[in-house]
């Protein structure tokens, strides 16, 4: 009787402790490649002295990264490289990559196209 | 304790070495629920009624305040935010490109940014909802 009662507590006890250590963590697999990309939009943000070959350099690197192991690149990243190729006067190229960012994240049409806009406008 | 015991014909019978089990088991539940509770427990509840009903899909994270004494807390902050919302399942506003579109059009402090009014900030950025950060601590202490 009492090996009965044994068990019984020492289910309860381990089920009690298995829902205590699966309660918060549960690692979930990440949707996005970060690696390292934050902290080009830290140092970019600072406005570090980082030029901009260096910064496209890392960002092509980052996404070649991400195509190998076939890992989504975050929201932003392609208008961010957009970004750096306008810094770099690749006007044509910093479009294709705002438009890139359009057709992945259709939540970002509204300010793609608004800064589209304003890129066609000619400079003052 | 007696109700669970009933529960179960004949365990009310065990002996007196027996039955102190239980209450160390009970013990042992209280804290194991206090652990699970307070783990992802939180501090005080914000009503995000209205927030859940309008089911934003982007989100624009605005230039985050800063009370700390560390001039890097708002780039550091700016840089980390996307992730966890992006994570989250929200696509977030390119943050490069959005304090770029403020410096262009004079908005040049966080404070400035976040006194934006919401109508001008849909006008320009188009997002479902803007996340407005305030710094208090940064950096390692």
């Amino acid at each position: 009787m009492s090996g009965a009662v044994t068990r019984r507590v020492k289910f309860v006890a381990l089920a009690v402790a298995g829902a205590a250590l699966i309660g918060c963590a549960a690692p979930v697999k990440p949707i996005y490649h970060w690696e390292g990309y934050q902290r080009q939009l830290y140092g970019h943000l600072k406005g570090e002295g980082t030029n901009p070959d260096e910064q496209m350099r890392l960002l092509q690197a980052h996404a070649e990264k991400a195509r190998a192991a076939g890992l989504a690149l975050p929201p932003g990243f392609r208008a961010h490289m957009g970004l750096v190729s306008l810094r770099l006067g690749r006007d044509a190229e910093a479009k294709q990559q705002l438009e890139a960012e359009k057709s992945v994240f259709p939540e970002s049409a509204p300010y793609m196209d608004f800064l589209l806009k304003r890129m066609s406008q000619p400079k003052p | 304790m007696k109700v669970q015991l009933e529960e179960e014909p004949g365990i009310g019978r065990v002996e007196a070495g027996v039955s102190r089990l239980p209450r160390l088991v009970m013990l042992c539940g209280v804290f194991a629920s206090a652990l699970v509770l307070g783990g992802c427990a939180t501090r005080v509840p914000f009503d995000y009624t209205a927030f859940r009903q309008s089911r934003p899909a982007s989100m624009l994270v605005l230039p985050p305040l800063n009370d700390s004494s560390d001039v890097l807390a708002t780039p550091g902050v700016m840089a980390q935010a996307t992730a966890p919302l992006a994570e989250a399942g929200y696509y977030v506003l390119p943050v490069t490109l959005v304090a770029e579109s403020f410096k262009q059009n004079g908005i040049t402090t966080s404070q400035d940014a976040q006194e934006v009014s919401a109508q001008k900030l849909r006008e320009i950025f188009g997002a479902d909802a803007a996340v407005y950060l305030r710094v208090k601590q940064y950096g390692t202490k």
